[in-house]
């Protein structure tokens, strides 16, 4: 056995707690049934899962509600790309319309 | 009340205690206070707290007495709650704990041939991490083997085997700068 053994069994010496400390533990139990361990493990957890449940469903709806915007932004994105196309279509024909006419009217007339 | 049962626990014989009926729950106060209430003092290093706590095991083990099938079994209950309860308070308070830490008590009662000696070792061992601290207190001041702590902390015995190692390095490192 090393002296730090010794010192540390003398600052860890068993002691008496504050006078009356029996009295106040019997005054507990007479006045109050203490909520056990347990319940209060219980009420604790709920809590938490309270907590987690909350956070779980904040978490989702902020994910829908992102979703949702990125989904709307993506169909608005493809509606102005259908109409860009379209009205390159339209001007497209347009031209090769015109094209036609004035190639046609360059034609020399026999 | 308390005064007079402290005065008389010696008194009681095992036999009385292995009876375990609530009505002997006066007797287990009497026999194992300063067994809880120390390991809280010397773990939490503040008395009204280590009060708290030990009432606290104290209102548990009336609930739980049914269940007990022992002396023994009394006793080592209440050393592991007592001990998960300790770690439990100053996981949950351990900003508040800083200060109160270093606060003398008048009210503290010399243990010690070098009462010095001791506060300091008592500091050094607060700032060990919660496990370590608490397989120290089990180790010197309820003289249990490492088996035995990892049994009341629910840990494996070579973890609790190498905490003590480590702590004591780590004291002796401290006390000697």
């Amino acid at each position: 056995m090393t002296q730090m053994d010794d010192e540390l069994r003398r600052a860890f010496r068993r002691m008496d707690p504050p006078r009356g400390f029996a009295d106040r533990v019997r005054a507990r139990i007479d006045t109050a049934t203490p909520v056990s361990p347990t319940w209060r493990a219980a009420s604790r957890d709920w809590r938490n899962t309270g907590w987690a449940l909350a956070a779980t469903l904040a978490i989702v709806i902020g994910t829908g509600m992102w979703y949702r915007a990125q989904e709307q932004r993506r169909a608005q994105g493809e509606e102005a790309k259908r109409q860009v196309l379209l009205s390159l279509n339209i001007a497209s024909s347009k031209l090769r319309a015109i094209e036609m006419k004035v190639n046609h009217a360059q034609e020399p007339r026999q | 009340m308390g005064t007079a049962l402290a005065a008389n626990a010696s008194a009681f014989d095992t036999a009385a205690v292995d009876t375990l009926d609530p009505l002997n729950f006066d007797v287990l106060v009497a026999r194992h206070q300063s067994m809880v209430f120390s390991i809280a003092y010397h773990y939490l290093q503040n008395r009204p707290a280590a009060e708290d706590l030990a009432q606290d095991v104290f209102l548990q083990l009336h609930h739980h007495l049914s269940r007990l099938e022992s002396a023994d079994h009394v006793t080592f209950w209440l050393r592991r709650v007592t001990a998960h309860r300790c770690i439990d308070y100053r996981r949950q308070h351990r900003f508040r704990f800083l200060s109160l830490d270093r606060i003398t008590e008048p009210a503290h009662e010399p243990t010690s041939d070098d009462p010095l000696l001791s506060r300091r070792l008592q500091a050094l061992v607060g700032e060990l991490p919660p496990h370590a601290r608490m397989a120290l207190v089990l180790r010197y001041q309820e003289d249990l083997t490492p088996d035995e702590i990892a049994r009341v902390l629910g840990r494996p015995v070579a973890t609790v085997k190498s905490q003590l190692q480590r702590a004591l390095k780590t004291l002796r490192r401290k006390l000697r700068t």
